[in-house]
């Protein structure tokens, strides 16, 4: 695509013994994204819970193939307002999962934003996966059909889900987990440049520069 | 369910008229001693209307002590600094004013909120409250923009603004509406009733009352002196507000600032609990710490000043500064990148693992701390900032409007000059001579053609770098003239060397992200 994704893959730093995976969730405002990170993490749901404002994170370890896998959650802010800070939090990110919200089309309409706005700041090797959420509502409004088909047209996998009632969830999590543990096993995913900075506490730890004038 | 009638508001001191002398359990202890003390010195305040022995309660220890004293001492202390003067009617008795783009944000917000009270009846009472405030306050000002947030700051005024008939004490919705004094409310029910009240009855027969004017006005009068910076259609002027933590954080322990890279990483980690005036972080946690929230809002509404957020989450990055050491060096490893580890430390250990004895000393910190930060306050953040038009009050509503339209056209000039205060590296000064720039009145259009002229020359560099530069395909113009913008070219004097980061700007891109 253009030049942005060629350089942002550069500040990949999955190592092949790496056991974190670093995992952001993106979505329209009150498609549930808290909820079913609540639901995967803490196994709770409840019917009001509270809006995220800016960036949360949360860490789960799970066992992958028989390796302990840490998932570090980055929970993102839904209102339009916000997602400039969120992008900053799209660098390293190896997995990153978008959410609508099958009873809200508005919400289905938007992934194709989303997606784009993920191509533009995540890294090219970044594994998607597309999930509807609320599966357990009456009043849905986007079939699971339409729900297949974008996840088609836009390449990559699919799940319906429910934190309410607990459907998916946890596959929503294992599904990308070991996608990513697949990419970095066919060594597709790791990078070409190590940490950035982060070693050296205090120097000035940033991604690699050059000059160019 | 809502009345419907709204004549005239109550007179505040009306609220006093029942003595607070006759709280039973706080002979007992010295705590509560101390506290029916403060109180009396409050409601005496009130009566006498002595605004700075009132203003001087409530930065000390405990400040307005309970929400039977902070309605009507809130709304004096708020209504003397700014008059909504004809807005005040405005939107009363449901009369219909123009729809708010926000709206359907508002709705799913406030369907997320209060979920830590029990009582379904209450809720839903609650929320329409919080509805009906918040929608009001955007349509009588619809210059103003709905942040995620808000409602959190409106949803403490509601609690406040609650109160309970029963036949005994006040009723204990989730054991959240009493602000930390222990003493039984008994003399509450006779709290006077305007007639703009707004009702709801529970299952216990207990009756739960808001007067919505009053609700209204104080919110209203809040959000024009204090909000406004947040209330833009970006987050330009938040993030200014965000870069005086580094600088507090420096002037106390450079040190720590350093080792946390404060003058490298924005402070994003902060945003909800700056947004929000900490509402959002330790609502949920306990009853403490709700009244830890109570008295936050109080040191605001009594300093007359938003820095108090900012010091507060300052003198709280201080006052763990070792654990927050510690687990910064247990996760070296554990992150992307300096900014995922420096944002998941902190948020990590700051609110969730803050104990109630630690926020009072932050408080008593932070009510001690003078304002030692003017100078930079004034190049950090706009003209029209809130943290800055402070000291003007009292003014009148056109006032606060005006100041408003200024701070709306300079964040429009901001985002289509595509400055980013983001900028990790700009310090201070650098900013602030860029951002002064706008606000100057001079010709205008003379420095814009320089920019134009200067971009030309910089793209053409630019181009031909890329001869030497692989990796780098076509970057879109925009991200080129995004480097542009970035230089300190304000000052009209090109840097020796100039160094263009287009990972950077792309990443750190503040302008519209949908744009590809």
């Amino acid at each position: 695509m253009s030049g942005i994704r060629t350089v942002s893959s550069s500040s990949a730093n999955v190592k092949s013994y790496d056991s974190i995976m670093k995992i952001l969730l993106v979505g329209d405002s009150g498609v549930g994204k808290s909820c079913l990170l609540v639901r995967f993490v803490e196994d709770k749901f409840s019917p009001s819970f509270i809006t995220t404002i800016g960036i949360d994170f949360k860490i789960k370890t799970v066992d992958i193939n028989g390796k302990k896998v840490k998932l570090q959650l980055w929970d993102t802010a839904g209102q339009e307002r916000f997602r400039t800070i969120t992008t900053a939090y799209y660098r390293g990110a190896m997995g990153i999962i978008l959410v609508y919200d099958v009873t809200d089309e508005r919400t289905f309409a938007n992934i194709k934003q989303w997606f784009s706005t993920v191509n533009q700041h995540a890294n090219d090797e970044a594994q998607l996966l597309l999930v509807g959420n609320k599966s357990d509502m009456e009043s849905r409004a986007v079939s699971t059909d339409q729900g297949e088909t974008l996840a088609k047209e836009l390449g990559i996998p699919f799940v319906e889900a429910s934190a309410k009632d607990d459907t998916n969830v946890n596959n929503i999590f294992f599904l990308l987990a070991k996608l990513i543990q697949e990419k970095i096993d066919s060594e597709k995913l790791v990078g070409n440049a190590g940490r950035d900075g982060n070693v050296n506490i205090g120097s000035s730890g940033q991604s690699s520069k050059s000059n160019c004038c | 369910m809502v009345s419907d009638h709204y004549p005239i508001l109550v007179n505040d001191h009306e609220f006093l008229g029942e003595s607070v002398l006759d709280e039973k359990s706080v002979l007992y202890f010295r705590e509560d001693e101390r506290l029916s003390l403060k109180s009396q010195n409050i409601s005496s305040a009130m009566v006498q209307d002595d605004l700075d022995a009132l203003l001087s309660l409530g930065k000390s220890k405990d400040g307005f002590v309970k929400h039977k004293l902070r309605r009507p001492v809130w709304l004096k202390i708020l209504k003397n600094r700014l008059s909504l003067d004809h807005y005040s009617e405005q939107g009363k008795d449901g009369a219909e004013l123009a729809k708010h783009s926000d709206e359907h944000q508002v709705s799913l917000d406030v369907r997320r909120s209060f979920g830590d009270i029990h009582d379904s009846a209450a809720k839903t009472f609650l929320r329409q409250a919080l509805e009906q405030t918040v929608v009001r306050v955007l349509r009588t000002f619809p210059l103003l923009n709905y942040y995620q947030g808000y409602h959190d700051v409106v949803a403490v005024f509601v609690l406040v603004f609650m109160h309970t008939h029963k036949t005994e004490d006040e009723v204990d919705l989730s054991d959240s509406t009493t602000s930390g004094t222990p003493s039984s409310e008994s003399s509450e029910h006779h709290e006077t009733l305007s007639s703009s009240s707004i009702s709801t009855k529970l299952s216990d027969d207990s009756v739960l009352f808001i007067d919505s004017e009053q609700l209204f006005e104080s919110v209203a009068i809040f959000t024009l002196l204090y909000l406004r910076d947040f209330m833009m259609n970006s987050l330009t002027f938040t993030i200014d507000q965000l870069a005086l933590i580094p600088i507090i954080v420096k002037k106390n322990d450079p040190i720590f600032h350093k080792t946390f890279q404060l003058h490298e990483i924005d402070p994003f980690f902060a945003l909800s609990s700056v947004l929000t005036l900490f509402s959002h972080d330790l609502r949920p946690q306990s009853n403490e710490s709700l009244s830890i929230v109570f008295q936050i809002f109080d040191l605001v509404i009594a300093s007359n000043s938003m820095l108090v957020p900012l010091t507060i989450y300052s003198n709280l990055l201080l006052a763990k500064k070792e654990d927050l050491l510690t687990r910064l060096h247990e996760n070296l490893e554990n992150f992307d990148n300096d900014t995922d580890l420096i944002h998941g430390v902190i948020q990590q250990e700051m609110i969730v693992g803050s104990s109630i004895r630690l926020w009072n000393e932050v408080l008593e910190a932070t009510r001690a701390s003078a304002d030692t930060i003017s100078v930079e306050v004034k190049k950090t953040v706009n003209k029209y900032s809130v943290l800055l038009t402070d000291s003007q009050t009292p003014v009148s509503v056109d006032d606060t409007l005006n100041w408003l339209t200024k701070e709306i056209r300079l964040n429009e000039l901001r985002l289509a000059l595509g400055h980013r205060n983001s900028s990790a590296k700009n310090t201070p000064s650098k900013t602030s001579k860029w951002k002064a720039m706008p606000n100057r009145r001079g010709p205008f259009l003379v420095r814009m053609s320089l920019i134009v002229g200067i971009a030309a020359i910089l793209l053409k560099l630019y181009m031909r770098s890329f001869e030497g530069h692989q990796g780098y395909h076509l970057l879109p113009l925009r991200s080129c003239f995004d480097q542009v913008r970035s230089l300190k070219f304000a000052g009209l004097q090109l840097p020796p060397k100039v160094w263009l980061d287009p990972l950077k700007n792309v990443l750190k891109n503040i302008g519209g992200p949908f744009n590809s």
